[in-house]
């Protein structure tokens, strides 16, 4: 009985892999794939593109965009891969911060969902500051944040929270709300 | 056959080499393909063996998510069978429509050591103690996730947490816009439809839904087939509102109707073998209605308010029928004290009133009986070191009118020494309140012939499970856990939990006196066992979960729980000795499961899920049960975006297996066949 069932579990194995290998190789999948840390970062950086602050949060024509991360997640670290890119005719610098009250000098702020049970007293602490807040915490723009990232099956979404744009006094381009899940004609399938 | 495992040696090796291959692109992703244009990002698929670890990363408790897209492709079509997906949980069918699920030992059909919540809603019944799992479901395309904690929960969720808390919280009404039709029918699966509407209503977001579905009955091990059917129909509704800056509101409710067919043992002295096998059938309604409040205080801190009422009749003819109401009121309060505290209390009431009338074989003294529950607790995540070292001391007060006072308090300590590995530790105790039946049940449990070795006179002995006066009193743990986890690289985590309980004053049995009846004729010997707590135990597990997407279309989810558990009676007595070495028997020793999920193409996916459950039972008992392999497989296939076609086959290893046998009433263990299914998932 166990060596019958043993051989069925080697044939159903090797079946499985037989076909794993042909789509493997075959290469059925030409799309691009990151990691979640990796995807996320892209986007943080893409919706920097998208987003107007007021002249004054930078020193001089040239001054750096920095991106801060808060919270113990990969994306920080996926963050910092995009040091020296250009944004807006700025460099990108990126810095990892201990608290919040380093948030101060930063452009775009991506906060951990590590952070999402402290997630009201950040954004309290941040309040009417022109930073542009993302996070990947679950209803993050609920509670009042600007930009979250949302899980949907294999992919990544994002939702806008036009208020709280405007309480930091920043515009987003249309593009970018057209493309917001919760902004979009296209309601929400799925 | 000898050329099989050479085929599988190769397979492996080309699968590492392709996994490799795959691991060091992502990893060597030069700089330039980062910039993605937000269209492209929104349609880049991105691995998911991060997404759990992440998540998880900072929870001194041994967790595990089960979540949407898990339980989509694993195929499963109850919340129970998906419970199967999460290591340290025991999950065992014993007919068609009944199951026995627990965590970390002592299963049984009522696994009166787990607590389960559905949204914040408690799901246990204070009748069997337990879940009645043939009554609890919602749709599960609705299910976000099922969070999975094993040990006690008592500190945070009360009394009853002992071995576990399951919570299962469904999607926000905003992310299931839209229309939704499931439908779908196999051999086991006879069929099944759900529906689900989504809109927008005011400042606000809302669904309603129903399902109904019909399920084949099981066979008993001669091939009969049993009396397990189940019809069953449910609609309900939720909405999420926010009603001004930083208040949300949400409100749920349900209806539902389950007609379930069960075939008893009935002890009966004038039958010749001592039993008389009788068709019963049960059916249950219910409805609930709940409301949560949240909102942000003007210090920052936030706050939140539940109260439900839930209304439910379990009504078997012939046998007992429960009305039951409860209500439910529960408020917290989270706030941050200085840079280091964050500190999360709350009070809790509830008011459950039963009525229970009885027939046959159980009687309930009496009839009618209320238990109210009143609770406070606190909670203290206390930054030792930041990001570094976390303490959080928790307690919670319970009172209750049926067993008094209860403290409940739980220490645990964090360290995460990196951004990929974090070590848990946790001492904590919990305890378990009798049940109404447990409290006030009468019942027949078996009559043994004249003439029989465990019988030898000439008139049949009836054993009936009475009351007396002395109270019973709550059961124990004190449970010892230790934690590690670590994520080896972006796409292969590992968890891995052992744990250490003491139990005390498990409840058992003793003999009492013995009588004669006439009536019925013919004339009888009553043997009664009173309810005591004369049972202690220890038990001691490890836990091991690993994710790995070896590329980034496939991933690998194995898990591997053992569990060695130790029973011995306090009073000696043979009831209480019996009752022990049944507990001692009743668990798995080692289950495995790997899961493996591919994506295939956009269009397609291939699943497959292999199971081990090692054997239940021995020589001391009258009971066994084989260790037993299974494999469920899925096919999906979606023609186009908003409409997927599934073939799923689970069970597939064998024409039948048994997984349990019944325990407290007397029903018929049942084995569970192989089955195929289709489905149609459309969204419009």
């Amino acid at each position: 009985m166990a060596a019958r069932v043993n051989s069925l579990l080697l044939r159903w194995f090797a079946r499985l892999l037989a076909i794993a290998m042909i789509v493997a190789a075959g290469g059925a999948r030409a799309q691009t794939t990151l990691t979640e840390a990796q995807a996320k970062a892209a986007f943080v950086i893409n919706f920097a593109r998208y987003v107007e602050w007021p002249e004054r949060v930078f020193a001089n024509r040239t001054a750096p965009l920095l991106i801060c991360a808060l919270g113990r997640s990969a994306v920080g670290n996926a963050l910092e891969a995009h040091e020296g890119r250009q944004v807006q005719g700025r460099p990108v610098a990126v810095r990892q911060l201990l608290g919040i009250d380093e948030a101060r000098p930063c452009q775009v702020l991506f906060i951990a969902d590590s952070e999402e049970r402290r997630m009201s007293q950040l954004l309290r602490a941040l309040s009417g500051q022109p930073i542009l807040t993302v996070s990947d915490a679950e209803a993050f723009i609920d509670g009042g944040g600007a930009i979250g990232l949302v899980r949907a099956d294999q992919r990544l979404q994002f939702e806008v929270n036009r208020q709280a744009l405007e309480q930091a006094q920043l515009r987003a381009s249309s593009n970018l709300l057209k493309l917001a899940r919760n902004l979009s004609d296209f309601r929400g399938k799925n | 056959m000898t050329a099989k495992p050479a085929t599988l040696t190769r397979a492996l090796a080309l699968a590492f080499a392709v996994g490799l291959a795959g691991h060091a692109t992502a990893q060597s992703l030069p700089p330039e393909e980062l910039d993605i244009s937000l269209e492209d990002l929104l349609r880049v698929e991105v691995t998911s063996a991060s997404r759990k670890s992440e998540r998880l990363h900072d929870v001194a408790a041994a967790v595990y998510v089960i979540s949407r897209e898990d339980i989509e492709r694993s195929g499963a079509t109850s919340i129970p069978e998906a419970l199967r997906m999460a290591p340290g949980v025991e999950v065992a069918r014993l007919a068609n429509n009944r199951w026995a699920v627990s965590v970390r030992g002592f299963n049984n059909r009522f696994g009166n050591k787990l607590l389960v919540l559905m949204d914040g809603r408690s799901i246990y019944s204070p009748l069997f103690s337990g879940v009645l799992w043939e009554n609890e479901d919602t749709l599960l395309e609705d299910i976000e996730r099922i969070e999975v904690i094993r040990g006690p929960g008592a500190a945070m969720w009360g009394a009853n947490a002992v071995n576990g808390v399951i919570n299962i919280i469904t999607r926000r009404p905003r992310d299931t816009q839209g229309n939704l039709l499931v439908a779908g029918a196999g051999n086991e699966e006879r069929g099944f439809a759900s529906f689900r509407h989504g809109g927008e209503a005011g400042d606000g977001h809302y669904r309603v839904w129903g399902k109904a579905f019909d399920r084949d009955t099981a066979v008993s091990g001669d091939g009969r087939s049993g009396n397990d059917y189940w019809r069953s129909g449910r609609v309900g509704f939720r909405g999420d509102w926010s009603v001004a800056s930083g208040q949300r509101v949400m409100l749920s409710g349900q209806a539902y109707s389950n007609d379930t067919g069960d075939r008893w043992r009935v002890p009966d002295v004038t039958a010749r073998q001592g039993v008389r096998l009788t068709d019963m059938q049960q059916t249950g309604k219910g409805a609930h209605l709940l409301g949560r409040s949240e909102w942000t205080l003007n210090d920052g801190s936030e706050a939140a308010l539940q109260a439900y009422v839930d209304y439910s009749q379990i009504d078997v003819p012939g046998a007992f029928k429960e009305d039951r109401t409860t209500i439910d009121m529960d408020f917290q309060h989270r706030l941050l004290v200085g840079e280091r505290h964050d500190v999360l209390w709350g009070l809790g009431y509830r008011y459950s009133g039963d009525r229970i009338a009885s027939a046959g074989i159980i009687s309930f003294q009496p009839d009618r009986r209320s238990f109210n529950l009143a609770s406070a607790f606190v909670h203290d995540d206390i930054t030792l070191l930041p990001n570094t070292l976390r303490m959080i001391l928790g307690v919670r007060f319970e009172t209750n009118n049926f067993t008094g006072y209860q403290p409940l308090p739980n220490a645990r300590l964090m360290w995460t020494p990196s951004d990929t590995q974090s070590v848990w530790g946790s001492v904590a105790r919990a305890v378990r309140t009798p049940s109404r039946g447990e409290l006030d049940a009468n019942i027949d449990l078996s009559v043994q012939p004249p003439g029989t070795p465990g019988n030898p006179s000439p008139l049949p002995i009836l054993t009936r499970n009475v009351q007396d006066d002395h109270e019973l009193k709550t059961e124990t743990v004190v449970a010892y856990e230790l934690g590690y986890r670590q994520r080896l690289a972006t796409n292969l985590a590992l968890d891995v939990a052992t744990f250490y309980n003491q139990y005390g004053d498990l409840r058992s049995a003793v003999l009492g006196a013995r009588s004669f009846e006439f009536s019925p004729p013919p004339p009888h010997i009553v043997q009664t066992i009173t309810p005591d707590n004369s049972i202690k135990a220890h038990t001691h597990g490890v836990e091991v979960s690993v994710d790995w997407s070896p590329l980034p279309w496939w991933r690998l989810q194995p898990i591997y729980s053992y569990l060695s558990l130790s029973t011995s009676s306090t009073s000696g007595d043979a009831v209480s000795v019996a009752n022990a070495q049944i507990f001692n028997s009743s668990d798995p020793q080692h289950q495995w499961s790997l899961r493996s999920s591919m994506s295939l193409t956009d269009r397609q996916q291939f699943d497959l899920w292999l199971r081990y459950v090692s054997k239940l039972g021995g020589r001391s008992v009258p009971f066994s049960i084989p260790a037993y392999t299974t494999l469920d497989l899925r096919y999906a296939w979606r023609p186009t975006r908003d409409l997927e076609l599934s073939l799923v086959g689970q069970n597939l290893l064998d024409n039948q297996h048994p997984e349990f046998v019944p325990s407290l009433l007397p029903g018929q263990a049942l084995e569970i066949e192989r089955g195929v299914y289709v489905k149609a998932n459309w969204q419009f």
